[in-house]
């Protein structure tokens, strides 16, 4: 068959067909989850033992009896793709009344939304990164694409007319959206950092996360090291909302003007929201803050590496890095590969780097002065 | 199975559920960008270039500025990890960097974007709509509906019974087209370039089937007459008409354009006109089951018996026929919810026999041709 004939064969217009669809209700998954998380249902499947039926689901959620069938077909989407797991009725359970009923059970993604996990549950990333501004804002994408205005108008920004950051200032919902959700991330992510890097904070004295928010990361390294003096620097409308249980020193400031001395700088999740010469700037400020490699002085970055460290098979880690540099584009920020960090590792003046993909997602990056 | 209660999970585990919690939550990104690479006319510009360009390349040929440079190879990126578009083998280089030149190139997905007979791009711009998107924010509070609900609900009916267009939007869909005349034209261009597409693939993989051997066929809801007018071409000898609400008929497209298709003002729950067959695209997908078995009982009266050749055809979804990859149970379950915006319902085989029979109808035959879709004959 020639190329001609194959392109326009019916079967690759099928085939375009499909995955075109499947692309374009994206947005769809995203509402999805959403749903079934201010539902309630992944908690309302974990108190019943870890498997409920549909009525079940509607008994615990307060759902509308006669949304009954829409239950069944949002539960049969999460399903397939990945969110539950659906099990047809065993035939062997003769004294079960809902003998008949598909049960539905929790995956290692739901297991993260029941709002009873401990230390923490991730249902605040959900509302943060599922939140009518974040998606509205894309609906500009195209006249920000067009727009040849040179003084830069961010994408948010030419959505909501504010800058993110004005917005977190301004509307208490949004603020307390973003603290909660980089709290929830920060005890998840620092529980597995600490369990499998653990080393990179022994021999420290003392710390300060930068951008550190509401102390989340800071908090589980210092119960972690007790002797480790953390400390917390962030903008003072961040600070003031603060909860502190007194193992954590929290600091109102601007880290492009000064950060106060420690032996490591945390930068976790900062950088990707900033482009390449502020994250320049803000390093330089790290540089003054800790002592020369010689006496263990080092920065340590949390945030995506793009495609380092991904094995070959695993698509979804290289997708999933690349939709959250589309996401972050939105407020100005960027997901880097190895080559664009190392470029800003240097030109803010530090001599040598470790990267350590030990976060799924995210990796480790000990930056030495 | 024994499920323990506060299980802990194990690293493996916790990395593997944040990764898919990521991936899953920033799907809306994928259909953002396929968007906005669209509205840029970015699988147009890849199609003048004969199939492959070059970043510059595409740059040049949407006149997009030098300093959105960076952000455009975002965007590919993205579109390109996600099989959108697919890199060739890089350009031996020419550039001081030593590094290649991406080439980019279409796939079977994004040359439905590319101008053409084929071209999707219509029906992208209504699917990805704010008007489509920003209800589902409200599906949680739509679960929950009870009719002692106040809620600003004036339409009348209760609020338990509102859809989740109606509860979003305050009015039921179907005055959309009437209060927004923007949006009605971006709901029939998509209705026409998805049923060129559609009446495409069915002409050569079962047209003979499904089209020869009648004389006439009338489009029930066939809007402006795209599909007609794909039958009426490939098969001139059959007499083809649409039927359908006034002011939707008085938008259809001029005589001259029509491509030998008579468009008939009427209402389908009260009488459709006599043809040897009726046609139903995306029709009973709108309607829950008495609404359904209604119009296929006036469909039943327009055409002759089973012997004397006459059937319903319908082009819907059978949920659960088709192929069983993911791809394809993930799609059909997606639409499906989509769907329940405007109180629509995708049905399982056996519950489109159900209302053929509850209609009257005595038999049926399923060709799943079309990939999601199928192809659906009912006979007296």
């Amino acid at each position: 068959m020639s190329s001609t004939e194959q392109e326009s064969s019916t079967q690759t217009m099928l085939q375009g067909h499909i995955e075109l669809h499947n692309h374009l209700y994206g947005y769809l998954k995203s509402m999805a989850l959403r749903c079934a998380v201010d539902l309630g249902i992944p908690t309302a499947i974990q108190r019943r033992g870890g498997a409920a039926t549909i009525s079940d689901l509607i008994a615990d959620t307060m759902i509308h009896p006669a949304k009954l069938p829409h239950l069944r077909r949002l539960m049969r989407l999460l399903s397939v793709s990945g969110i539950f797991s659906a099990h047809e009725p065993s035939l062997a359970n003769e004294a079960d009344d809902s003998a008949g009923d598909i049960v539905y059970k929790l995956t290692p993604v739901s297991r993260l939304l029941v709002v009873d996990r401990d230390p923490c549950n991730m249902t605040s990333l959900v509302h943060l990164v599922v939140q009518p501004a974040m998606l509205t804002t894309f609906f500009s994408l195209d006249a920000y694409f067009r727009d040849e205005n040179t003084s830069s108008t961010g994408l948010f920004e030419m959505a909501h007319g504010v800058t993110p950051w004005e917005m977190t200032k301004t509307d208490s919902t949004c603020n307390k959206a973003l603290n909660d959700a980089c709290v929830a991330d920060s005890i998840f992510l620092m529980e597995i950092a600490l369990k499998e890097g653990g080393d990179i904070f022994r021999g420290l004295s003392s710390l300060v996360d930068v951008g550190g928010g509401h102390g989340g990361a800071a908090m589980a390294i210092a119960k972690a090291f007790p002797h480790i003096k953390c400390t917390v620097l962030d903008l003072p409308h961040v600070i003031s909302q603060a909860p502190t249980d007194g193992t954590v020193c929290f600091v109102a400031g601007d880290m492009f003007e000064n950060i106060p001395p420690a032996d490591a700088v945390l930068l976790k999740h900062v950088l990707h929201c900033w482009g390449v010469d502020d994250c320049i700037k803000i390093l330089r400020q790290c540089k003054k803050a800790i002592p020369a490699r010689g006496d263990g002085g080092k920065v340590i970055l949390i945030n995506p590496v793009v495609g380092y460290g991904v094995p070959q098979d695993n698509d979804v880690i290289k997708e999933t890095q690349v939709l959250a540099d589309m996401h972050i584009m939105a407020i100005g920020g960027s997901e880097r590969e190895e080559h664009e960090w190392k470029y800003i590792f240097l030109e803010a003046g530090f001599s040598g780097y470790q990267i350590m993909p030990i976060l799924g997602l995210m990796s480790i990056i000990e930056v030495y002065p | 199975m024994v499920f323990v209660q506060h299980e802990k999970m194990n690293t493996d585990d916790m990395l593997q559920g944040h990764l898919q919690l990521y991936h899953h939550l920033l799907s809306y990104i994928k259909s953002m960008a396929l968007k906005c690479a669209t509205e840029l006319g970015i699988p147009a510009a890849l199609h003048r270039r004969g199939g492959a360009a070059t970043l510059a390349d595409i740059a040049t040929e949407i006149s997009l500025h030098q300093a959105k440079l960076p952000h455009l190879r975002r965007l590919m990126r993205v579109l390109t990890v996600s099989g959108i578009f697919a890199i060739a083998q890089e350009h031996p280089s020419s550039s001081s960097t030593g590094n290649g030149e991406i080439v980019y190139t279409l796939t079977a997905a994004s040359r439905l974007l590319a101008a053409g007979e084929h071209d999707m791009s219509p029906m992208l711009r209504f699917l990805v709509h704010p008007t489509a998107l920003t209800p589902f924010f409200s599906l949680h509070a739509w679960f929950r509906a009870h009719d002692d609900d106040d809620a600003g609900n004036s339409g009348g009916g209760a609020a338990a019974a509102r859809s989740l267009f109606e509860m979003a939007h305050g009015f039921p869909r179907w005055e959309m087209t009437g209060r927004d005349a923007a949006y009605g034209a971006v709901l029939s261009d998509a209705m026409a370039a998805d049923s060129r597409f559609v009446m495409e693939v069915v002409m050569r993989e079962a047209g003979g089937d499904v089209f020869g051997g009648i004389g006439s066929l009338v489009d029930v809801g066939g809007g402006h007459g795209a599909a007609a007018a794909a039958v009426a071409k490939a098969f001139p000898h059959v007499k083809c008409s649409v039927l359908d609400l006034p002011h939707v008929v008085s938008q259809a497209p001029a005589a001259g354009d029509r491509g030998n298709v008579e468009f008939m003002a009427g209402d389908m729950f009260e009488f459709v006109p006599p043809a040897d067959a009726v046609l139903l695209k995306y029709v009973l997908h709108c309607f829950g089951d008495d609404d359904c078995i209604k119009i296929l009982r006036r469909c039943m009266e327009a055409i002759p018996t089973r012997d004397a050749g006459g059937k319903v055809k319908i082009v819907n979804m059978v949920v659960g026929s088709g192929s069983q990859e993911n791809i394809f149970k993930e799609t059909q379950a997606l639409f499906d919810l989509y769907m329940t915006y405007i109180d629509g319902v995708e049905r399982e085989e056996k519950e489109w026999e159900k209302i053929f029979f509850k209609a009257g109808f005595s038999a049926y035959k399923i060709m799943p041709i079309l990939g999601f879709l199928s192809v659906i004959e009912v006979y007296p």
